[in-house]
């Protein structure tokens, strides 16, 4: 009987494997995306459950070496200050993101003509523009049209609310003129296809109980399904296989009954981000390949950026019921995310409000800190902090340097035996000159909005690498790039990249809208050229 | 399974008696609040729940604090008057600030699940799916006129600026 070939297989059913997989699924072809992950559940979300502060369950770490599912692998992050935190599962990462859902800049594309550090992208944001709003309206984003710090665009859904606590740092905001805009959130604030709207539940990052969240699984996979894209969980793929053509052949990957098969394709798309995509070329090693696959740049793994993260929070005089609400989501400020050189550092960063912390945390951290003492003081100092306390992360552009990187770990490896990936990392100068004045900049934020006692976090926060880019980046030069324009391979012509490692710098914002626009910027690229696809 | 891995965590009479005196210094009773001690609220239980190991480090920070009562006051702890055992205590926190910490803590998640606790500071005693909660308002458009005055701020690029976008 002849080998089963499928058209295209994507492997990683997350927020940009199910994006690309959505829009070539008009074309008719054969397609089949491969997990490592199952299915979730959303019952089993802990806001389900009345204890949910503690409930533990799959979802209650998103450092993959503490909740070391089945689907997971381990990460050596022994030689980074910052821990990597992902999802495996159909729906990837966006089972667990906040939904926080900024687009890149337009000067973000344009780095090295505008500021004359690291690289141009070969695309710019006019070309993804379509692909953000289509990507709007498949997510299902919320927001505000006119925000005067980004192209003009129109979220199909009106904005998360603000509460009490969103008015409250807006006038600090606006008592510094500094800029301010609800945020785009990838939550629905309406009944929208079929899905129920946010209920403010608040712990989006355990998982949504109510699909509010558009984490794809729900967004994205049940309308690829219905188009004829088949999603098969629980395959975990061991290497790419190419031919003597230095075409790709199909995969090897394990099924979910833990038999080693292959899968012979036409295409191979890669879609696991910026730690899972390397990992799995670096692994696929050949004859033609001996350091990887599509690796003839020797840049695969190389220029990882992670979005070095800050923090300050603020404690209000009055009740702002900030614990409750889509905790990742109320407003951004981009007041400092374009390059101003006498700030000390080239690039910016996003201000982004998030909500005060549910009691359980609020007690526990407290104690744990020493800021909520012993005896009867503790309900005082409880009642001052409780619903009164507004959180600003500071999300850092991080710029492309080769020595960040992911590499194969020489000890640990996952349950297939596939060697674990290691990052190794170091925060740059820059990134870290930014912290210092990002951290400043909230804590004077928090101050100008009325805050009575401020806390800033040590910088750059260790388990916040969500952003995991630019480790295959796109460019034009194939020794100076993984992939094309269009995350074609250069070196493997049925071969693409459509996660954040194509990347080529970071922005300053939370990255997932951006990569589904390139996803989908990619696959309509590919469409567009199908018939010399391979050419 | 080995027999020390099947092994329930115990603590002994004692210690429990220890325990629910050091429970009231960590969160006592709030009455013009109405929130109930920690000693109300089923700590051990939920230790023994959710976090089986470290009970075996706490009974043994119950059974130092016994041993300092008798060897510096010739008392047993539950002997001595409320205000020596703070004293105690306090001194032995003083000098180890990690001392009874994990017990401190896992007390308030213990007590912030209480359903009496959760009701006095005005959370329905229910998950939060699904009925969810409440935000208002959703965007005060009025804070939002001095953002819009000050026009666009993003950065054009050569781009933009060739084609006048």
């Amino acid at each position: 009987m002849a080998e089963d070939v499928v058209d295209v297989l994507i492997i990683g059913a997350g927020a940009s494997g199910a994006a690309v997989a959505w829009s070539l699924a008009d074309t008719g072809m054969r397609i089949v995306c491969m997990e490592q992950g199952d299915w979730m559940n959303p019952a089993t979300y802990p806001s389900n459950f009345q204890d949910w502060e503690v409930h533990g369950g799959e979802t209650s770490s998103a450092s993959p070496n503490h909740r070391n599912r089945a689907a997971d692998y381990p990460i050596n992050d022994s030689e980074s200050p910052i821990a990597i935190v992902n999802f495996n599962a159909v729906g990837g990462s966006t089972i667990l993101y906040s939904a926080h859902f900024p687009r890149f800049h337009p000067s973000d594309f344009r780095v090295r003509t505008l500021d004359g550090v690291a690289d141009d992208w070969p695309i710019d944001y006019f070309q993804l523009e379509p692909f953000f709003a289509q990507n709007d309206r498949n997510m299902g984003v919320s927001g505000l049209t006119g925000d005067p710090a980004i192209p003009e665009h129109q979220p199909p859904l009106p904005p998360i609310p603000m509460g009490k606590m969103g008015e409250t740092i807006a006038r600090g905001f606006n008592k510094l003129g500094w800029h301010w805009w609800p945020s785009d959130s990838a939550i629905i604030t309406e009944p929208y296809q079929g899905r129920g709207q946010c209920l403010n539940l608040g712990p989006c990052n355990t998982g949504c109980a109510q699909g509010a969240k558009s984490s794809v699984d729900i967004a994205y996979w049940p309308v690829a399904q219905r188009m004829g894209v088949e999603v098969r969980p629980n395959c975990r793929v061991n290497q790419v296989t190419v031919d003597e053509n230095d075409m790709a052949t199909g995969v090897e990957y394990w099924d979910g009954n833990g038999i080693l098969q292959h899968q012979r394709a036409e295409v191979v798309i890669m879609a696991c981000n910026g730690v899972g995509t390397p990992r799995l070329l670096l692994h696929s090693q050949s004859a033609r390949f001996p350091n990887g696959l599509a690796n003839r740049s020797g840049l695969v793994g190389k220029n990882l950026m992670l979005h070095p993260w800050g923090h300050a929070a603020g404690i209000f005089p009055e009740p702002l019921d900030s614990h409750v609400g889509p905790q990742g989501c109320c407003l951004l400020s981009q007041e400092f995310y374009e390059t101003d050189t006498s700030r000390g550092f080239v690039r910016g960063y996003n201000l982004q409000i998030t909500r005060g912390s549910p009691p359980v945390a609020t007690a526990r951290n407290g104690v744990a800190s020493g800021t909520i003492p012993w005896g009867a003081a503790h309900h005082d100092e409880f009642e001052k902090r409780y619903g009164r306390s507004i959180s600003i992360g500071v999300c850092a552009e991080d710029l492309p340097e080769e020595h960040n990187r992911v590499v194969l770990d020489d000890e640990r490896c996952d349950s297939n035996g596939i060697p674990a990936p290691k990052i190794i990392y170091r925060t740059s100068e820059n990134s870290l000159n930014m912290l210092a004045h990002g951290t400043a900049r909230a804590a004077e934020a928090l101050h100008a909005a009325g805050a009575i006692e401020v806390h800033e976090t040590n910088y750059p926060i260790r388990y916040a690498g969500w952003h995991l880019l630019g480790t295959a980046r796109m460019g034009s030069d194939p020794e100076q790039s993984v992939v094309n324009e269009w995350g074609r391979s250069h070196d493997v012509r049925n071969l693409f990249i459509v996660d954040g490692s194509v990347f080529v710098t970071s922005g300053g914002v939370n990255p997932t809208t951006t990569i589904q626009a390139v996803a989908l910027y990619i696959a309509d690229a590919m469409k567009q050229r199908l018939a010399t696809l391979f050419d | 399974m080995s027999d020390a891995a099947s092994a329930k965590p115990t603590i002994s009479n004692l210690q429990r008696e220890i325990v629910s005196v050091v429970l009231d210094m960590i969160i006592p009773a709030d009455p013009l609040r109405n929130k109930p001690s920690a000693t109300d609220v089923s700590v051990l239980e939920y230790i023994i729940k959710r976090h089986p190991n470290t009970l075996a480090r706490t009974a043994e920070e119950l059974t130092e604090l016994q041993n300092q009562a008798q060897s510096e006051r010739q008392s047993d702890f539950l002997a001595l008057s409320r205000e020596s055992q703070d004293a105690l205590v306090a001194a032995m926190r003083s000098k180890n600030p990690r001392f009874l910490m994990t017990l401190a803590v896992q007390a308030t998640e213990a007590y912030y699940l209480d359903e009496r606790v959760m009701s006095s500071i005005g959370m329905p005693s229910r998950p939060p799916y699904p009925e969810g909660y409440t935000v208002e308002p959703r965007v005060n458009e009025f804070l939002l006129e001095p953002v819009r005055a000050r026009g666009s701020i993003w950065r054009r690029t050569e781009i933009e600026q060739k084609t006048d976008v």
